[in-house]
């Protein structure tokens, strides 16, 4: 009996050390998950404003997987400062678990790479995250879907 | 699958360069001239026998006089100073700016400047400070813009009566105050759902505000639109295309859209604009026929939005060649006779030079970039100019003193092959466009005669040229590369005098002011859409005004002939 309870309570460590190793340091899978959920329109709940003093905004997330290079964004994200629309594109998207992770381009889609996208989804339709840009620092927010439609 | 991924690689390289293809009323502020108005609003025809070009300090409508010559009558920087031109003041226009197509207007002591993201701008012309931002609220989301999926250009406002109108990228034309950049009232000029879009710079002219609407390569209907200065209510509107399933429109096609201002003649009470090309773009066999009005040049009546004429620069187009740029008029004495003549650079690599009465040509097309093109099919087939075309949206420049219009180039060859699929957002491109690995991206800047349809002089520009061209009667003739290069050049016989390395690439031409009897010259930087790429080296959105004694700034490179 203790023998066996042994041989569990390690197994179970061994698979626990596993998991925890193919989650921190395995490789990030394409895409954020089903379209479901995440596909569609949010509002932007600003937690922290970054440098610019971002005060709102909108973000549109298009398509459910993406590549290095590929011809569309996955997301549009408009950052509304006191004085300017902000308008940066998120590609390359990628997860492992809840994280949830972008590239930030600027200008466009094909633009210049000014920043990164690192979020948790907390759950369907809901992320919270960090956007780091050149020009607006660092914006933490949460991301609420309202449409699943991402087009008006 | 390695060579479908290579194969996306090499199509998103041509789509960094294809971006930007398918992207007024003279007033005084209240410290303004009222000069500015008369001269703007007088169309004073600019040949030698007609008086000449308006004299005004300031820039108050898009080409800065109604015949949209960007020509500018100061001559405190000439051939001989221009040596001295240096940097008064610069100012960025915030954060994460990264475009900028936007051509201002002075009126006055201030600069009213656009951003790509819809802002306007209040700018002190002496001092670089922004008086004030109206910032519009605008749905960026809609799949669609510059190259499909919401890149988004602004290319200015116009002005008139003490109004500023603005067009937003989801397609409001709104009002505000040229004095305070408070809104007076917005209209939706067309749905965002059709997958129209707005790029272009109003032209207010007589209580209208004329407007038409982008978006040729998603089956957009093209259109022009007159609205009411003081109410935004539309008065007119002339498609440029049928309705779709109608005569020559299959069903999800369309075209004809326009992308930049309309030139009025204010002498005739005629609209000229140029439209875009017809939807599906690569798949004529859908298409019977010219597909008029598309790559036209139109002449309408300007109360009524009736057609005058039309001037077809490519019938039954395959290649995406707009006729996209912005009409310049101009009076030409031709085998002793004097004519109202029109200049139009198409993305097909020629220059229209026509007669502004009836259409008809004053000279053959005259070719200024390489042109080498066959129908597309379902093989990739090198068509030159490719799809980003010869010329894009960028102005010409006329000079009543040389008689000459100087064209803006871009040499780039492109593969394209007919697929009937959709990609990047365009409902309606049906197929591919790959730029040539290793294949240089170059330009032409080229100063054509008006009188004798010949071309004076060329210069290979070491980038596309986007931005367009401004002359001066100090004698030169200003544009600037994808480097971030201006130049000044002698509008005569094109040498190259002056440059300065602003290390932003331009999507502009300059606008020239004076402000207390100081001539100011001002570049707005940051690059076309078709530039936003990995490529440059720099990024960011900035104003930057030069005069005599100013900051110097490094030199571009020698160019080569």
């Amino acid at each position: 009996m203790k023998r066996s309870t042994y041989c569990l309570g390690l197994l179970v460590l061994v698979l626990a050390v596993a998991t925890a190793t193919a989650v921190a340091g395995g490789k990030a899978t394409e895409g954020w998950g089903s379209n479901g959920s995440f596909i569609g329109r949010y509002h932007v709940n600003v937690l922290s404003g970054g440098s610019a003093g971002v005060r709102g905004g909108e973000l549109t997330m298009f398509i459910q997987e993406e590549f290095p290079g590929s011809e569309e964004p996955a997301g549009i994200l408009k950052l509304r400062t006191k004085t300017n629309n902000d308008v940066v594109y998120l590609k390359e998207l990628k997860r492992r678990g809840h994280a949830r992770t972008a590239i930030v381009k600027g200008g466009s889609f094909l633009g210049p790479t000014i920043g990164n996208f690192k979020g948790t989804m907390v759950k369907a339709g809901k992320i919270k995250a960090t956007v780091t840009t050149r020009g607006l620092g660092t914006v933490k927010a949460v991301f609420t879907r309202y449409s699943k439609k991402p087009t008006p | 699958m390695r060579l479908k991924v290579l194969f996306l690689g090499l199509a998103v390289l041509a789509m960094a360069i294809v971006l930007a293809a398918c992207g007024g009323g003279g007033s005084s502020s209240a410290g303004g001239t009222t000069e500015s108005t008369e001269a703007a609003e007088g169309s004073a025809g600019n040949g030698p026998e007609a008086a000449s070009a308006p004299d005004i300090e300031d820039w108050p409508v898009f080409g800065r006089d109604r015949d949209n010559t960007r020509f500018a009558t100061q001559d405190e920087i000439d051939t001989g100073n221009v040596g001295e031109l240096g940097e008064a003041w610069s100012t960025g226009l915030g954060p994460d700016q990264y475009l900028m197509e936007s051509y201002p207007l002075v009126i006055g002591e201030n600069v009213y400047v656009t951003t790509s993201t819809d802002e306007v701008m209040q700018i002190n012309g002496k001092t670089g400070h922004i008086n004030w931002t109206y910032t519009p609220e605008v749905d960026f989301s809609q799949s669609t813009g510059v190259g499909g999926y919401g890149i988004t250009v602004n290319r200015g406002v116009a002005a008139e009566g003490g109004k500023l109108f603005v067009l937003t990228f989801d397609n409001k034309l709104q009002a505000i105050s040229e004095k305070t950049g408070e809104r007076l009232w917005s209209s939706q000029v067309e749905d965002p759902a059709t997958g129209a879009y707005e790029s272009m710079a109003p032209t207010a002219y007589d209580g209208k505000v004329f407007v038409g609407v982008s978006g040729s390569e998603d089956g957009v209907r093209g259109k022009l639109s007159a609205y009411d200065a003081k109410t935004g209510k539309e008065l007119w509107t002339f498609y440029t295309v049928p309705k779709q399933g109608e005569k020559w429109v299959p069903k999800g096609g369309g075209g004809g859209t326009i992308y930049m201002p309309p030139t009025v003649d204010a002498a005739t009470g005629t609209v000229y604009v140029g439209t875009g090309n017809p939807a599906p773009v690569l798949v004529g066999a859908k298409r019977p026929g010219k597909n008029l009005y598309t790559d036209s040049i139109l002449a309408l009546d300007a109360d009524t939005g009736k057609l005058k004429w039309y001037h077809q620069e490519q019938a039954h187009d395959l290649w995406d060649y707009d006729a996209e740029s912005p009409v310049v008029l101009f009076d030409v004495e031709i085998d002793g006779q004097m004519k109202r003549g029109l200049a139009e650079a198409g993305k097909n690599g020629l220059l229209f030079l026509l007669d502004a009465e009836t259409g008809e040509d004053l000279f053959p097309p005259v070719p200024f970039v390489k042109r080498a093109h066959t129908p597309p099919t379902t093989k990739p087939t090198l068509e030159c100019p490719g799809p980003v075309g010869g010329s894009q949206y960028s102005p010409l420049a006329y000079s009543p003193e040389t008689q000459a219009v100087y064209v803006s180039g871009i040499n780039l060859c492109m593969y394209l092959k007919v697929t009937y699929e959709n990609h990047n957002g365009e409902k309606q491109f049906a197929g591919d466009r790959v730029v040539p690995k290793d294949t240089p991206k170059t330009g032409t800047f080229t100063a054509v005669g008006v009188d004798t349809g010949k071309v004076i002089w060329e210069h290979s520009m070491p980038t596309p040229m986007d931005g367009g061209a401004t002359a001066s009667a100090g004698g030169l003739v200003f544009t600037g590369d994808q480097q971030g290069v201006l130049y000044a050049f002698d509008a005569a016989d094109g040498d190259d005098l002056w440059q300065a390395d602003l290390k932003l690439a331009f999507g502009t031409a300059p606008v020239i002011y004076s402000i207390d009897g100081t001539e100011y010259v001002l570049a707005t930087v940051g690059g076309a859409a078709l530039t936003a790429s990995e490529e440059l080296g720099e990024i960011g959105a900035r104003v930057i005004a030069f005069k005599l004694g100013g900051k110097k700034l490094p030199t571009g490179p020698e160019l080569k002939g």
